[in-house]
Protein backbone atom coordinates (compact mmCIF):
# COMPACT_ATOMS: atom_id res chain seq x y z
CA UNK A 1 0.00 0.00 0.00
CA UNK A 2 2.40 2.36 -1.29
CA UNK A 3 0.19 5.25 -1.49
CA UNK A 4 -0.38 4.98 2.36
CA UNK A 5 3.49 3.94 3.40
CA UNK A 6 2.89 3.71 6.92
CA UNK A 7 -0.33 2.20 7.22
CA UNK A 8 0.52 -0.42 9.28
CA UNK A 9 2.30 1.13 11.84
CA UNK A 10 1.09 4.70 11.92
CA UNK A 11 2.61 4.93 15.12
CA UNK A 12 4.97 3.20 17.03
CA UNK A 13 3.75 1.02 19.70
CA UNK A 14 3.73 1.98 23.12
CA UNK A 15 5.46 -0.52 25.55
CA UNK A 16 4.09 -4.03 25.60
CA UNK A 17 3.55 -5.57 29.02
CA UNK A 18 6.16 -8.49 27.64
CA UNK A 19 8.44 -8.44 24.31
CA UNK A 20 7.08 -8.84 21.29
CA UNK A 21 8.83 -12.38 20.76
CA UNK A 22 7.32 -13.90 23.45
CA UNK A 23 3.62 -13.41 22.10
CA UNK A 24 4.90 -15.77 19.64
CA UNK A 25 5.93 -18.32 22.28
CA UNK A 26 2.53 -17.65 24.23
CA UNK A 27 0.68 -18.22 20.52
CA UNK A 28 2.69 -21.39 20.17
CA UNK A 29 1.86 -22.49 23.11
CA UNK A 30 -2.10 -21.68 22.65
CA UNK A 31 -1.69 -23.75 19.52
CA UNK A 32 0.11 -26.80 20.99
CA UNK A 33 -2.65 -27.34 23.59
CA UNK A 34 -5.68 -26.29 20.95
CA UNK A 35 -3.90 -29.33 19.55
CA UNK A 36 -4.03 -31.90 22.51
CA UNK A 37 -7.01 -30.74 23.18
CA UNK A 38 -8.67 -31.60 19.34
CA UNK A 39 -6.87 -34.79 19.97
CA UNK A 40 -8.38 -35.72 23.17
CA UNK A 41 -11.92 -34.60 22.34
CA UNK A 42 -12.34 -34.74 18.57
CA UNK A 43 -12.53 -38.31 17.61
CA UNK A 44 -15.25 -38.03 14.44
CA UNK A 45 -15.69 -35.93 11.35
CA UNK A 46 -17.98 -32.74 12.24
CA UNK A 47 -17.69 -30.52 9.16
CA UNK A 48 -17.72 -32.96 6.23
CA UNK A 49 -21.40 -34.02 6.79
CA UNK A 50 -23.92 -31.24 5.51
CA UNK A 51 -25.34 -28.65 8.23
CA UNK A 52 -27.53 -26.43 6.27
CA UNK A 53 -30.63 -24.67 7.49
CA UNK A 54 -32.90 -23.75 4.48
CA UNK A 55 -33.77 -20.10 5.48
CA UNK A 56 -37.50 -18.73 4.81
CA UNK A 57 -38.32 -18.77 0.91
CA UNK A 58 -39.60 -14.82 1.65
CA UNK A 59 -36.25 -14.18 2.52
CA UNK A 60 -34.79 -16.04 -0.33
CA UNK A 61 -36.87 -14.73 -3.24
CA UNK A 62 -36.43 -10.86 -1.83
CA UNK A 63 -32.35 -11.41 -1.54
CA UNK A 64 -31.86 -13.97 -4.60
CA UNK A 65 -35.04 -13.04 -6.79
CA UNK A 66 -34.27 -11.61 -10.62
CA UNK A 67 -35.23 -8.14 -9.25
CA UNK A 68 -32.30 -8.32 -6.39
CA UNK A 69 -29.99 -9.61 -9.11
CA UNK A 70 -30.48 -6.78 -11.14
CA UNK A 71 -30.17 -3.93 -8.22
CA UNK A 72 -27.14 -5.78 -7.12
CA UNK A 73 -25.27 -5.96 -10.67
CA UNK A 74 -26.04 -2.87 -11.89
CA UNK A 75 -24.67 -1.38 -8.49
CA UNK A 76 -21.81 -3.02 -9.19
CA UNK A 77 -21.17 -2.02 -12.80
CA UNK A 78 -21.76 1.44 -11.57
CA UNK A 79 -19.13 1.47 -8.92
CA UNK A 80 -16.45 0.11 -11.42
CA UNK A 81 -17.79 2.64 -13.98
CA UNK A 82 -17.19 5.43 -10.92
CA UNK A 83 -14.16 4.04 -10.27
CA UNK A 84 -12.33 3.71 -13.52
CA UNK A 85 -14.07 7.09 -14.52
CA UNK A 86 -12.38 8.49 -11.06
CA UNK A 87 -8.66 6.89 -11.86
CA UNK A 88 -8.84 8.49 -15.77
CA UNK A 89 -10.56 11.85 -14.88
CA UNK A 90 -10.18 12.71 -11.52
CA UNK A 91 -6.71 14.13 -9.67
CA UNK A 92 -3.31 12.24 -10.13
CA UNK A 93 -3.37 12.29 -6.20
CA UNK A 94 -3.36 8.97 -4.97
CA UNK A 95 -5.03 9.53 -1.85
CA UNK A 96 -7.52 12.25 -2.89
CA UNK A 97 -8.82 9.91 -6.11
CA UNK A 98 -12.17 7.35 -5.28
CA UNK A 99 -10.50 4.83 -7.42
CA UNK A 100 -7.43 3.56 -5.75
CA UNK A 101 -9.23 3.16 -1.87
CA UNK A 102 -11.97 1.93 -3.74
CA UNK A 103 -10.11 -0.80 -5.45
CA UNK A 104 -7.68 -2.09 -3.41
CA UNK A 105 -9.02 -1.36 -0.01
CA UNK A 106 -13.02 -1.07 -0.14
CA UNK A 107 -13.34 -4.08 -2.34
CA UNK A 108 -9.89 -5.68 -1.96
CA UNK A 109 -9.82 -6.37 1.87
CA UNK A 110 -13.59 -5.91 2.62
CA UNK A 111 -14.99 -8.14 0.71
CA UNK A 112 -12.82 -10.39 2.18
CA UNK A 113 -13.16 -9.75 5.73
CA UNK A 114 -17.38 -9.68 4.80
CA UNK A 115 -17.65 -12.99 2.86
CA UNK A 116 -15.55 -14.56 5.96
CA UNK A 117 -18.86 -13.19 7.88
CA UNK A 118 -21.47 -13.54 5.87
CA UNK A 119 -20.50 -15.33 3.08
CA UNK A 120 -19.63 -15.14 -0.55
CA UNK A 121 -20.61 -11.22 -1.15
CA UNK A 122 -19.61 -10.39 -4.25
CA UNK A 123 -21.06 -13.02 -6.29
CA UNK A 124 -24.70 -10.69 -6.45
CA UNK A 125 -22.01 -7.37 -7.03
CA UNK A 126 -19.62 -8.87 -9.31
CA UNK A 127 -19.74 -6.43 -12.29
CA UNK A 128 -18.25 -8.96 -15.13
CA UNK A 129 -20.42 -11.81 -14.08
CA UNK A 130 -23.45 -9.09 -14.17
CA UNK A 131 -21.86 -7.65 -18.18
CA UNK A 132 -21.76 -11.47 -18.91
CA UNK A 133 -25.19 -12.70 -17.79
CA UNK A 134 -27.04 -9.73 -19.20
CA UNK A 135 -25.02 -10.36 -22.41
CA UNK A 136 -25.72 -13.80 -22.39
CA UNK A 137 -29.53 -12.96 -21.98
CA UNK A 138 -29.44 -10.76 -25.15
CA UNK A 139 -28.06 -13.30 -27.43
CA UNK A 140 -30.58 -15.90 -26.65
CA UNK A 141 -33.30 -13.26 -26.93
CA UNK A 142 -31.77 -12.50 -30.13
CA UNK A 143 -30.70 -15.90 -31.34
CA UNK A 144 -33.44 -17.97 -29.73
CA UNK A 145 -30.68 -20.37 -27.93
CA UNK A 146 -27.95 -20.02 -25.22
CA UNK A 147 -24.47 -19.11 -26.18
CA UNK A 148 -21.99 -22.06 -27.26
CA UNK A 149 -19.22 -22.20 -25.35
CA UNK A 150 -15.51 -23.91 -25.30
CA UNK A 151 -15.24 -27.41 -22.31
CA UNK A 152 -12.89 -25.77 -19.99
CA UNK A 153 -9.64 -27.29 -19.83
CA UNK A 154 -9.94 -29.38 -16.04
CA UNK A 155 -6.51 -29.23 -16.21
CA UNK A 156 -6.10 -25.49 -15.66
CA UNK A 157 -8.36 -25.78 -12.70
CA UNK A 158 -8.21 -22.25 -10.74
CA UNK A 159 -4.18 -21.95 -11.86
CA UNK A 160 -5.87 -18.82 -13.86
CA UNK A 161 -6.61 -17.56 -10.64
CA UNK A 162 -3.40 -17.76 -8.98
CA UNK A 163 -1.46 -15.97 -11.37
CA UNK A 164 -3.81 -13.56 -11.69
CA UNK A 165 -4.56 -13.07 -7.82
CA UNK A 166 -0.49 -12.68 -7.28
CA UNK A 167 -0.76 -9.85 -10.93
CA UNK A 168 -3.58 -8.09 -8.92
CA UNK A 169 -0.77 -7.89 -5.90
CA UNK A 170 2.53 -6.95 -8.28
CA UNK A 171 0.69 -4.31 -9.72
CA UNK A 172 -0.43 -2.74 -5.96
CA UNK A 173 2.61 -3.57 -4.05
CA UNK A 174 5.30 -3.76 -6.32
CA UNK A 175 4.60 -1.80 -9.47
CA UNK A 176 3.76 1.39 -7.90
CA UNK A 177 7.17 0.85 -4.75
CA UNK A 178 10.23 2.96 -4.54
CA UNK A 179 8.75 6.83 -5.11
CA UNK A 180 7.48 4.89 -8.60
CA UNK A 181 3.76 5.84 -7.13
CA UNK A 182 0.70 3.61 -8.35
CA UNK A 183 -1.21 6.35 -10.08
CA UNK A 184 -5.07 6.36 -10.35
CA UNK A 185 -4.54 6.67 -13.86
CA UNK A 186 -2.80 3.19 -14.28
CA UNK A 187 -4.82 1.15 -11.95
CA UNK A 188 -8.30 2.49 -14.28
CA UNK A 189 -6.46 1.11 -17.55
CA UNK A 190 -5.34 -2.10 -15.83
CA UNK A 191 -9.35 -2.54 -14.88
CA UNK A 192 -10.56 -1.78 -18.32
CA UNK A 193 -7.80 -4.09 -18.98
CA UNK A 194 -9.05 -6.77 -17.12
CA UNK A 195 -12.34 -6.25 -18.00
CA UNK A 196 -12.09 -7.35 -21.52
CA UNK A 197 -10.07 -9.96 -20.66
CA UNK A 198 -12.53 -11.46 -18.24
CA UNK A 199 -15.19 -10.85 -20.57
CA UNK A 200 -13.70 -12.79 -23.34
CA UNK A 201 -12.97 -15.69 -20.97
CA UNK A 202 -16.54 -15.50 -20.08
CA UNK A 203 -17.22 -15.78 -23.71
CA UNK A 204 -15.30 -18.16 -24.09
CA UNK A 205 -16.07 -20.95 -20.99
CA UNK A 206 -19.50 -19.55 -19.86
CA UNK A 207 -20.19 -16.81 -17.11
CA UNK A 208 -20.25 -19.31 -13.99
CA UNK A 209 -17.43 -21.79 -15.42
CA UNK A 210 -14.93 -18.57 -15.64
CA UNK A 211 -16.39 -17.62 -12.14
CA UNK A 212 -15.72 -20.81 -10.42
CA UNK A 213 -12.59 -21.06 -11.76
CA UNK A 214 -10.28 -18.06 -13.56
CA UNK A 215 -12.01 -14.88 -12.47
CA UNK A 216 -9.58 -13.70 -9.90
CA UNK A 217 -11.94 -11.68 -7.41
CA UNK A 218 -14.55 -14.36 -7.54
CA UNK A 219 -12.35 -17.36 -6.92
CA UNK A 220 -10.54 -14.77 -4.13
CA UNK A 221 -13.66 -13.56 -2.34
CA UNK A 222 -15.50 -16.98 -2.69
CA UNK A 223 -12.74 -18.73 -1.06
CA UNK A 224 -13.03 -16.75 1.95
CA UNK A 225 -16.86 -17.04 1.60
CA UNK A 226 -16.53 -20.43 2.12
CA UNK A 227 -15.86 -19.74 5.85
CA UNK A 228 -18.89 -17.61 6.39
CA UNK A 229 -22.21 -18.95 7.51
CA UNK A 230 -24.99 -18.10 4.87
CA UNK A 231 -24.75 -20.07 1.38
CA UNK A 232 -27.32 -20.66 -1.36
CA UNK A 233 -28.27 -24.13 -2.75
CA UNK A 234 -30.85 -24.52 -5.59
CA UNK A 235 -31.83 -20.42 -5.48
CA UNK A 236 -32.64 -20.88 -1.59
CA UNK A 237 -30.68 -19.33 1.01
CA UNK A 238 -29.16 -21.42 3.70
CA UNK A 239 -27.75 -20.98 6.66
CA UNK A 240 -25.03 -23.28 7.64
CA UNK A 241 -22.19 -24.49 10.48
CA UNK A 242 -19.21 -21.80 9.95
CA UNK A 243 -15.90 -22.92 8.19
CA UNK A 244 -18.12 -26.55 7.03
CA UNK A 245 -18.71 -25.32 3.18
CA UNK A 246 -14.58 -25.10 3.16
CA UNK A 247 -14.42 -28.73 3.42
CA UNK A 248 -15.08 -28.77 -0.58
CA UNK A 249 -13.41 -25.62 -1.88
CA UNK A 250 -10.19 -27.41 -2.75
CA UNK A 251 -11.42 -30.49 -5.59
CA UNK A 252 -10.89 -28.26 -8.20
CA UNK A 253 -7.12 -28.25 -9.18
CA UNK A 254 -5.04 -25.05 -8.48
CA UNK A 255 -6.77 -24.27 -5.20
CA UNK A 256 -4.15 -24.64 -3.09
CA UNK A 257 -1.58 -22.42 -5.26
CA UNK A 258 -4.24 -19.89 -4.90
CA UNK A 259 -4.46 -19.51 -0.85
CA UNK A 260 -0.81 -19.84 -0.98
CA UNK A 261 -0.81 -17.01 -3.26
CA UNK A 262 -2.72 -15.54 -1.08
CA UNK A 263 -0.65 -16.19 1.89
CA UNK A 264 2.81 -15.35 0.25
CA UNK A 265 1.65 -11.82 -1.03
CA UNK A 266 0.60 -10.57 2.17
CA UNK A 267 3.93 -11.64 3.85
CA UNK A 268 5.64 -10.62 0.88
CA UNK A 269 3.77 -6.88 1.55
CA UNK A 270 4.65 -7.48 5.39
CA UNK A 271 7.93 -8.16 5.04
CA UNK A 272 9.50 -5.77 2.07
CA UNK A 273 8.78 -3.19 4.74
CA UNK A 274 11.04 -4.62 7.43
CA UNK A 275 12.43 -8.50 7.62
CA UNK A 276 13.13 -9.00 3.81
CA UNK A 277 14.60 -4.94 3.15
CA UNK A 278 17.91 -5.46 3.23
CA UNK A 279 18.38 -8.46 0.94
CA UNK A 280 15.74 -6.98 -1.92
CA UNK A 281 18.22 -3.51 -1.41
CA UNK A 282 21.12 -6.03 -2.27
CA UNK A 283 19.78 -7.82 -5.29
CA UNK A 284 18.21 -3.93 -6.57
CA UNK A 285 22.04 -2.89 -6.26
CA UNK A 286 23.18 -5.96 -8.23
CA UNK A 287 20.86 -5.47 -11.01
CA UNK A 288 21.53 -1.58 -11.14
CA UNK A 289 25.11 -1.90 -11.57
CA UNK A 290 24.65 -4.44 -13.91
CA UNK A 291 22.55 -1.65 -16.48
CA UNK A 292 19.15 -2.14 -15.53
CA UNK A 293 17.52 0.86 -15.19
CA UNK A 294 16.52 1.78 -11.25
CA UNK A 295 12.75 1.48 -11.69
CA UNK A 296 12.98 -1.79 -13.51
CA UNK A 297 15.93 -3.05 -10.71
CA UNK A 298 13.35 -2.71 -8.14
CA UNK A 299 10.83 -4.07 -9.81
CA UNK A 300 12.58 -6.70 -10.64
CA UNK A 301 14.10 -7.67 -7.50
CA UNK A 302 10.92 -6.98 -5.53
CA UNK A 303 9.47 -9.30 -7.88
CA UNK A 304 11.55 -12.27 -7.17
CA UNK A 305 11.12 -11.70 -3.63
CA UNK A 306 7.39 -12.24 -4.15
CA UNK A 307 8.20 -15.28 -5.90
CA UNK A 308 10.28 -16.51 -3.49
CA UNK A 309 7.86 -15.83 -1.19
CA UNK A 310 5.40 -17.82 -2.81
CA UNK A 311 7.65 -21.06 -3.13
CA UNK A 312 8.39 -20.52 0.90
CA UNK A 313 4.72 -20.90 2.19
CA UNK A 314 4.44 -23.40 -0.71
CA UNK A 315 7.22 -25.66 0.45
CA UNK A 316 6.60 -25.06 4.23
CA UNK A 317 2.71 -27.05 3.32
CA UNK A 318 4.65 -29.58 1.40
CA UNK A 319 6.18 -30.32 3.99
CA UNK A 320 3.28 -30.79 6.32
CA UNK A 321 2.01 -32.72 3.42
CA UNK A 322 5.21 -35.08 3.04
CA UNK A 323 5.02 -35.53 6.58
CA UNK A 324 1.32 -36.67 7.09
CA UNK A 325 2.46 -39.67 4.30
CA UNK A 326 4.46 -41.13 6.68
CA UNK A 327 1.60 -42.06 8.79
CA UNK A 328 0.39 -45.66 7.99
CA UNK A 329 -2.95 -46.25 5.75
CA UNK A 330 -1.32 -41.88 4.32
CA UNK A 331 -3.35 -41.65 0.90
CA UNK A 332 -1.77 -40.35 -2.19
CA UNK A 333 0.62 -37.02 -1.88
CA UNK A 334 -1.70 -35.64 -4.59
CA UNK A 335 -4.48 -36.47 -2.73
CA UNK A 336 -3.28 -35.33 0.72
CA UNK A 337 -2.36 -31.55 -0.91
CA UNK A 338 -5.59 -31.15 -2.68
CA UNK A 339 -7.46 -32.56 0.63
CA UNK A 340 -5.55 -30.30 2.99
CA UNK A 341 -5.52 -26.48 0.85
CA UNK A 342 -9.06 -25.57 2.54
CA UNK A 343 -7.30 -25.83 5.82
CA UNK A 344 -4.83 -22.78 5.15
CA UNK A 345 -8.08 -20.56 4.47
CA UNK A 346 -8.31 -18.94 7.72
CA UNK A 347 -4.67 -18.65 7.84
CA UNK A 348 -4.60 -16.51 4.66
CA UNK A 349 -7.65 -14.59 6.34
CA UNK A 350 -5.82 -13.94 9.46
CA UNK A 351 -2.42 -13.16 7.62
CA UNK A 352 -5.19 -10.46 5.79
CA UNK A 353 -6.76 -9.19 9.18
CA UNK A 354 -3.09 -8.97 10.87
CA UNK A 355 -1.57 -7.10 8.04
CA UNK A 356 -4.16 -4.71 6.64
CA UNK A 357 -6.80 -4.51 9.41
CA UNK A 358 -5.49 -0.94 10.52
CA UNK A 359 -5.11 0.15 7.07
CA UNK A 360 -8.50 -0.90 6.42
CA UNK A 361 -10.30 1.24 9.47
CA UNK A 362 -7.88 4.32 8.77
CA UNK A 363 -9.33 4.41 4.55
CA UNK A 364 -12.89 3.45 5.32
CA UNK A 365 -12.69 6.23 6.92
CA UNK A 366 -11.79 8.46 3.68
CA UNK A 367 -14.19 6.34 1.53
CA UNK A 368 -16.84 7.21 3.39
CA UNK A 369 -16.57 10.80 3.92
CA UNK A 370 -14.67 13.00 1.52
CA UNK A 371 -14.00 10.08 -1.40
CA UNK A 372 -17.19 9.94 -1.52
CA UNK A 373 -17.95 13.89 -1.84
CA UNK A 374 -15.43 14.54 -3.84
CA UNK A 375 -14.30 11.06 -6.06
CA UNK A 376 -12.36 12.80 -8.70
CA UNK A 377 -11.06 14.98 -5.84
CA UNK A 378 -11.75 18.02 -7.71
CA UNK A 379 -12.95 20.16 -5.21
CA UNK A 380 -16.83 18.73 -4.85
CA UNK A 381 -18.58 18.05 -2.52
CA UNK A 382 -21.82 15.79 -3.35
CA UNK A 383 -22.81 14.69 0.60
CA UNK A 384 -21.43 17.87 2.43
CA UNK A 385 -18.32 15.15 3.58
CA UNK A 386 -15.84 16.36 1.98
CA UNK A 387 -14.11 18.58 4.70
CA UNK A 388 -13.65 15.27 7.24
CA UNK A 389 -10.61 13.79 7.84
CA UNK A 390 -9.04 10.51 9.07
CA UNK A 391 -8.51 10.13 12.89
CA UNK A 392 -5.81 8.17 13.30
CA UNK A 393 -6.07 8.28 17.10
CA UNK A 394 -9.35 5.82 16.21
CA UNK A 395 -7.29 2.94 17.42
CA UNK A 396 -4.33 2.72 18.77
CA UNK A 397 -0.71 1.17 18.02
CA UNK A 398 -1.25 -1.47 20.62
CA UNK A 399 -4.81 -2.11 19.93
CA UNK A 400 -3.56 -2.69 16.67
CA UNK A 401 -1.43 -5.11 17.66
CA UNK A 402 -3.46 -7.11 19.91
CA UNK A 403 -5.92 -7.62 16.58
CA UNK A 404 -3.31 -8.68 15.16
CA UNK A 405 -1.75 -11.54 17.36
CA UNK A 406 -5.52 -12.61 18.63
CA UNK A 407 -6.37 -12.92 14.82
CA UNK A 408 -3.26 -14.94 14.32
CA UNK A 409 -4.06 -16.98 16.89
CA UNK A 410 -7.76 -17.18 16.36
CA UNK A 411 -6.96 -18.32 12.69
CA UNK A 412 -4.41 -20.82 13.07
CA UNK A 413 -6.62 -22.35 15.18
CA UNK A 414 -9.14 -22.77 12.99
CA UNK A 415 -6.64 -24.37 10.43
CA UNK A 416 -5.81 -26.93 12.83
CA UNK A 417 -9.25 -27.65 13.93
CA UNK A 418 -10.41 -28.08 9.82
CA UNK A 419 -7.21 -30.32 9.40
CA UNK A 420 -8.07 -32.59 12.12
CA UNK A 421 -11.00 -32.95 11.23
CA UNK A 422 -9.89 -33.74 7.49
CA UNK A 423 -7.46 -36.41 9.00
CA UNK A 424 -10.29 -38.16 10.59
CA UNK A 425 -11.47 -38.62 7.02
CA UNK A 426 -8.73 -40.10 6.09
CA UNK A 427 -7.57 -42.02 9.10
CA UNK A 428 -10.51 -43.39 10.75
CA UNK A 429 -8.15 -44.72 13.76
CA UNK A 430 -8.43 -41.27 15.54
CA UNK A 431 -4.82 -41.98 16.60
CA UNK A 432 -3.56 -42.32 13.25
CA UNK A 433 -5.57 -38.64 12.15
CA UNK A 434 -3.63 -37.13 15.37
CA UNK A 435 0.27 -38.42 14.82
CA UNK A 436 -0.75 -37.17 11.03
CA UNK A 437 -1.31 -33.69 12.50
CA UNK A 438 1.65 -33.46 14.21
CA UNK A 439 3.38 -32.10 11.14
CA UNK A 440 0.33 -29.62 10.93
CA UNK A 441 0.78 -28.31 13.93
CA UNK A 442 4.32 -27.67 12.92
CA UNK A 443 3.14 -25.79 9.67
CA UNK A 444 1.00 -23.89 11.83
CA UNK A 445 3.54 -22.98 14.66
CA UNK A 446 5.91 -21.96 11.50
CA UNK A 447 3.05 -19.84 10.12
CA UNK A 448 2.46 -17.84 13.11
CA UNK A 449 5.37 -16.79 14.32
CA UNK A 450 6.37 -15.86 10.72
CA UNK A 451 3.49 -14.12 10.71
CA UNK A 452 4.33 -12.25 14.32
CA UNK A 453 7.67 -11.84 13.37
CA UNK A 454 6.94 -9.87 10.53
CA UNK A 455 4.55 -7.47 12.22
CA UNK A 456 6.94 -6.92 15.32
CA UNK A 457 9.46 -5.78 12.83
CA UNK A 458 7.23 -3.80 10.32
CA UNK A 459 5.19 -2.48 13.73
CA UNK A 460 8.54 -1.28 15.56
CA UNK B 1 28.81 -2.29 22.85
CA UNK B 2 27.30 -0.52 19.72
CA UNK B 3 27.91 -3.73 17.93
CA UNK B 4 26.50 -5.98 20.60
CA UNK B 5 23.06 -4.37 20.48
CA UNK B 6 23.13 -4.10 16.74
CA UNK B 7 23.78 -7.80 16.99
CA UNK B 8 21.36 -8.72 19.31
CA UNK B 9 18.73 -6.22 16.99
CA UNK B 10 19.70 -8.54 13.38
CA UNK B 11 19.35 -11.28 15.08
CA UNK B 12 15.84 -11.24 17.22
CA UNK B 13 14.11 -13.37 14.26
CA UNK B 14 16.24 -16.53 16.48
CA UNK B 15 14.01 -15.72 19.25
CA UNK B 16 10.89 -16.39 16.72
CA UNK B 17 12.26 -19.78 15.56
CA UNK B 18 12.41 -21.62 18.75
CA UNK B 19 8.93 -22.46 19.07
CA UNK B 20 9.08 -23.56 15.41
CA UNK B 21 12.48 -25.53 16.72
CA UNK B 22 10.67 -27.09 19.27
CA UNK B 23 7.91 -28.53 17.91
CA UNK B 24 9.97 -30.06 15.25
CA UNK B 25 12.43 -31.66 17.39
CA UNK B 26 9.52 -33.49 19.64
CA UNK B 27 7.94 -34.60 16.11
CA UNK B 28 10.97 -35.93 14.86
CA UNK B 29 11.67 -37.47 18.14
CA UNK B 30 8.58 -39.31 17.93
CA UNK B 31 9.08 -40.02 14.49
CA UNK B 32 11.81 -41.70 15.09
CA UNK B 33 10.47 -43.60 18.29
CA UNK B 34 7.44 -44.97 15.92
CA UNK B 35 10.20 -46.01 13.49
CA UNK B 36 12.16 -47.95 15.83
CA UNK B 37 9.30 -49.79 17.84
CA UNK B 38 7.66 -50.74 14.40
CA UNK B 39 11.52 -52.26 13.32
CA UNK B 40 11.83 -54.37 16.90
CA UNK B 41 7.62 -55.57 15.97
Amino acid sequence: MNYLPLAHALSAREDLPVPAWLFAWGASIVLIVSFFALAAGWRSPRFEQRHERPLGAGLSRALLGLPAQIVCGLLGVFLLGVAIYAGLEGTVAPDRNFALTFLFVTCWLGFPFFSAILGDVFRPFNPWRAIGRAAGAGFQAIAGQRPAHLAYPERLGRWPAAIGLLAVVWLEVIYGSGGVVLEPETAAVAALVYSVYTLAMMAAFGVEEWCDRGEVFSVYFGMFGRLGIFGTRDGRLERRRPFSAATGWATVPGSAAVVIASIATTSFDGASEGAIQDPIETVYEWLADAGIGLTASLRLSETLFMLLCFAAVALVYTLGVRGMRTVPGAPSLSTLRAGFAHTLIPIALAYLVAHYFSLFVFQEQAQFTYLLSDPLGTGADLFGTAGAGVDYNVISANTIWYVQVASLVVGHVMGLMLAHDRALVYWSDYRKATASQYWMLAVMVAFTCFGLYLLSVANG
Amino acid sequence: MLLLAHIGHQLIWLLYVVPVLIVSAAIAKSFIAQRRAERED
